[in-house]
């Protein structure tokens, strides 16, 4: 008996859900958003242009309704431009709606086009790849503490204990109305003071902290968030654990590689260059955050504006090493944080 | 735009044994061969070179260093195992403990990044084997546990590994990187097998898995990224020409897309052809690597129907000329719009992507002349762009670069001049509206250095020149100048004294943006910078160092548009003593380094009106190749002077144990 009752479980509970599933609305037609475009960049003041094909796929001819939906990505706040976007178009026929629009505050925004039918139905909903920002042009960069006294350094590789702080605001765009590529980077100019030894047979750089008589180098190092490690790669996480430990070759050297070796390009620590190391090769430079959405390196999908930067101010460490080569005496760098835009 | 730091330290105490006499010139010349001859992997001849140091010289840390690393590279694993079956035994089986605790936590003000403002632990735990088996062939078996509470709790295993190897040969079964050639993994992380087999006329490499990714909010392991790849290179002709082949293949599951949605499912084939050649022994080396590559760049047809399929090359060589008189390293690289090489996924950072960077054009040559006369002379020219197939929607940047570095030798006891002079060429297609489309920046350094009496002098004079290259444009350009003197003294072996003055003169534009029209006015600005640097040794290796800084001139207002009249002090103080103390023998090290720096200052910018406190403490104790106990801890405050919403206290402690046992 039990065993027939539990058969017929199933069944009760199917019926159940028949009996208090309220039966669906009626469909929404078959619309889909086929394309749109709109620029990105913009002054206060300023009106944005939006244009939305819209396909429909039925058989039969249908009203339009495109109502564009702007949400701030600081607040949260969603606004729908008004007027919205409405058109008639006949069967499996496209249209093309235009409307020019105020823009609001300044800020940014995420843009969503959502379509609904001539019965209110919500046919479909496209989202824009990229966000709308509003502001005013603005470039600063400060560091703070403006000297660094690094004391005795130890032997060995060696943390130094004051970290410094940069500050930065940059709000540029370019004739495209895309985002103006900058980036803000670290280097020493030294080699006008660098003489290095007498008949050495390999010119060494001058980056790093150069002794007074200008004859000897120590590598600086610096760390940043966004130098990492990848969590997935090495277990640590830089936001929770901050800087790596130097001690350890995985970090200051880059992780193992299996026929023997380091994988240089990913260590953590990074060698601070000097200004005559670095060509326009970005590759030489040492960048510390930055936009760049015309540099494949740091576009993704799910950035596609290259985007890099970090909320000022943020924090930068040094980290120096010296060896049994290493020689007694005072040593000093003009250490140089830049914001480069072309 | 930009912000220099002056950064100083010293280097008092060497922690090794001190060379009783000067090096001579020709020590000096016998261990720059050495270092070249290492680097050129040539150890038997470096041996041979230590060889002729004199005895007076053998006791002197370089020498010993050197001697350290050709032995080590002499008597590798790999070098045993070429000199015969059975040299490997010699090798020792060990096992290696790594544990390391973290705690974290921080308290932002309302104004800083709220995204980090937490709290939490995270525990990282290694276990390492490298055992000896049967027929000279050894394994190693590695494995890490990580474990975070930080809001989420979670334990994961991140390497699994079972590598065994017979010198540079290896069978790698579980998490593994290798980095062999730049168009095949470029050390990305492999879950799977990785076959590396190494003679001495040639080497193969095939690779099949996944690439891992861990899901926090599953907490589990996801296989979105499959690859296979093999790669085969030969040496001929006495291994004066390396010839690699190879491919990769990498397919994408729709898994990706719960790492994110936006991610696209890919299918990517990379062809790899490499060569290595000898043109010249000791003159004439060239390296040059060529690939294609075929990406379906969207194997799920998106909204949109689109589906593109993307074919493209990429080109490097890289060549180095030795001549008596000079040393000249060319480089040309090319990389097409569509070309894509798609490696392991990573969690959040960009600046470590190992992928290759498409869409750019690339010469740089580097000339090193041996001194001419009293003359040292480095001369640098490069050229760089993008949009290598002129698109409309793309931002072309070409920027080409010009350094001279100067140097003059000069009697003992003279000043000594050096310059340094770039010239940076720009080109922006269509450009921002703030800058003209062409402009050519002009930066010039010169610097003599002299000793007087005992203090140490520095004379800079600097010119950076800003210049659009059409005189339409010529309201956009910018000058600065700027002069300044750096002395330094020692009093009692045990003070050093630093004064600096710098005068900088600029002639810029402000630029402002009125009902979208750019408005530009000239505005001349005169900085006069003054400070006094001081640090003492205290006792051991401590130091106390104190900095004063007074700035009167104008600066960058917060919003960053005008210039405003400035008068700023700032100061720092700071005490640092890194003390290393070896108990009852060499083996047995303890250190202690505790530092603590604070700093001041009150420029007119408001946010900078703030002090910054950090504080450092690091012990450890430790039996070299036995164990190692650490604890270091670090506390930050940084605190707005007038609004008490703005301020950061941070502090970290850092936990680690790590033991072997052989």
């Amino acid at each position: 008996m039990i065993r027939r009752l539990r058969f017929l479980l199933p069944l009760a509970g199917m019926a159940a859900l028949w009996l208090t599933h309220p039966s669906p609305a009626l469909a929404a037609f078959n619309l889909k958003v086929q394309s749109f475009s709109y620029d990105t960049h913009f002054h206060p003041g300023e009106s944005i242009t939006f244009h939305v094909t819209v396909a429909n796929n039925e058989t039969t001819g249908q009203f339009i309704e495109v109502d564009i939906t702007l949400t701030n990505l600081a607040t949260g706040q969603e606004i729908t431009l008004t007027p919205v976007l409405t058109g008639s178009t006949g069967p499996q026929q496209a249209i093309t709606l235009t409307r020019t629009y105020p823009l609001p505050a300044e800020g940014s925004y995420t843009v969503s086009f959502p379509v609904f039918d001539g019965n209110g139905a919500r046919a479909d909903t496209a989202r824009g790849k990229f966000a709308i920002h509003i502001g005013t042009e603005t470039e600063s960069l400060r560091v703070f503490p403006e000297v660094l006294n690094l004391g005795t350094l130890p032997p060995g590789r060696s943390l130094c204990p004051t970290p410094f702080e940069v500050r930065w605001s940059f709000f540029q765009f370019n004739r495209l109305r895309q985002d103006q590529p900058f980036s803000i980077r670290i280097y020493t100019d030294n080699a006008a003071r660098y003489h290095g030894i007498p008949h050495a047979l390999r010119a060494a750089s001058p980056a790093g902290l150069v002794s007074m008589d200008g004859r000897y180098v120590i590598p600086i190092k610096c760390w940043m968030l966004n130098f990492g490690p990848d969590i997935q790669e090495t277990g640590w996480d830089a936001a929770l654990a901050g800087p790596p430990p130097v001690d350890e070759d995985d970090y200051w050297l880059g992780p193992p590689l299996l026929e023997g070796g380091r994988s240089l390009g990913s260590a953590t620590w990074v060698r601070i260059p000097d200004l005559v190391d670095m060509s326009p090769d970005p590759v030489t430079w040492r960048r510390l955050m930055g936009q760049d959405q015309y540099d494949n390196r740091f576009i993704s999908d799910p950035n596609l504006t290259g985007d890099f930067t970090l909320r000022s101010p943020f924090t930068v460490y040094l980290a120096t090493e010296t060896g049994p080569s290493s020689v007694e005496g005072t040593y000093t760098a003009n250490l140089v944080v830049e914001l480069w835009n072309p | 735009m930009f912000c220099a730091l002056a950064v100083s330290a010293q280097f008092l105490l060497p922690p090794f044994p001190v060379l009783a006499v000067e090096p001579s010139s020709d020590y000096i010349l016998q261990m720059a061969r050495v270092d070249l001859l290492i680097r050129k992997r040539q150890f038997l001849q470096a041996a041979d070179e230590l060889g002729h140091v004199p005895k007076l010289y053998q006791e002197e840390p370089l020498f010993q260093k050197y001697t350290d690393k050709v032995v080590a590279a002499l008597y590798s694993p790999k070098a045993r195992a070429a000199a015969g079956p059975g040299a490997a035994f010699a090798q020792r089986d060990r096992v290696l403990e790594r544990l390391r605790v973290t705690r974290y936590q921080r308290d932002a003000g309302a104004r800083s990044d709220r995204s980090f403002d937490n709290e939490g632990w995270q525990i990282n735990q290694r276990i390492e084997s490298d055992v000896q088996g049967k027929d000279g062939i050894r394994a190693k078996f590695a494995m890490d546990l990580d474990g975070f509470v930080d809001g989420h709790r979670d334990l994961r295993y991140r390497t699994l590994l079972a590598d065994f190897y017979d010198g540079p040969s290896h069978l790698a079964f579980g998490d593994s990187a290798t980095y062999p050639s730049p168009f095949f993994m470029r050390g990305s992380r492999l879950r799977g097998v990785d076959l590396l087999l190494s003679g001495e006329l040639n080497e193969f490499q095939a690779v099949a898995g996944g690439y891992p990714f861990w899901l926090e909010d599953r907490d589990e392991y996801i296989y979105p990224r499959t690859v296979v790849g093999a790669r085969d290179r030969w040496k001929i002709f006495d291994d004066r020409i390396r010839l690699g082949a190879g491919f990769i293949k990498t397919r994408d599951k729709g898994r990706i897309q719960l790492i994110n949605s936006a991610n696209e499912i890919r299918d990517n084939s990379v062809y790899s052809l490499d060569q290595e050649l000898k043109m010249i022994p000791d003159v004439w080396y060239l390296k040059a690597a060529q690939a294609y590559s075929y990406t379906d760049d969207s194997l799920v047809e998106n909204r949109f129907g689109e589906n593109t399929k993307l074919r493209d090359t990429s080109y490097r060589v890289e060549q180095l000329l030795i001549q008596p008189w000079a040393q000249l390293t060319s480089r040309f690289e090319r990389t097409g719009p569509g070309f894509r090489l798609l490696t392991d996924i990573p969690a959040g950072g960009v600046l470590n992507a190992k992928g290759i960077t498409a869409d750019r054009q690339l010469i740089e040559n580097f000339l090193d002349l041996q001194p001419i006369g009293p003359f040292d002379v480095d001369l640098q020219a490069s050229w760089n762009r993008n949009n290598l197939d002129n698109s409309n929607t793309v931002e072309e940047i070409r920027q080409a670069w010009y350094t001279a570095n100067v140097g003059v030798k000069t009697p003992a006891g003279w000043p000594r001049p050096r310059v340094r002079g770039t010239v940076i060429d720009t080109i922006t297609v269509p450009g921002t509206l703030a800058r003209p489309a062409q402009s050519r920046v002009v930066d010039l350094r010169s610097e003599l250095s002299h000793d007087h009496e005992g203090m140490h002098f520095t004379e800079f004079v600097e010119y950076e020149g800003d210049f659009p290259a059409e005189d339409k444009h010529l309201y956009n350009a910018e000058e600065k100048w700027s002069t300044g003197v750096r002395m330094g003294t020692t009093f009692l072996e045990r003070i050093l004294f630093s004064p600096h003055y710098t005068y900088r003169f600029a002639d810029t534009q402000e630029k402002t943006f009125v009902d979208n029209v750019l408005r530009q006015s000239p505005v001349e600005s005169v900085n006069h910078e003054a400070g006094i640097s001081t640090s003492t040794r205290l006792w051991s290796t401590s130091s106390i160092g104190l900095d004063y800084n007074y700035l009167h001139g104008k600066l960058t207002d917060p919003n960053g548009t005008k210039l405003i009249p400035t008068e700023g002090h700032s100061g720092t103080i700071n005490f640092s003593w890194p003390y290393t103390w070896h108990p009852w023998n060499k083996r047995r090290k303890l250190t202690i380094f505790p530092a603590a720096a604070a700093h001041f200052t009150d420029l007119t910018n408001d946010l900078e009106k703030r002090p910054l406190i950090s504080t450092q403490l690091s012990m450890s104790y430790e039996v070299l190749k036995d164990w190692k106990a650490e604890l270091r801890g670090e506390f930050l405050f940084d605190k707005e002077k007038e609004r008490q919403d703005i301020r950061t206290a941070e502090q970290r402690l850092w936990l680690l144990w790590t033991a072997q046992w052989s």
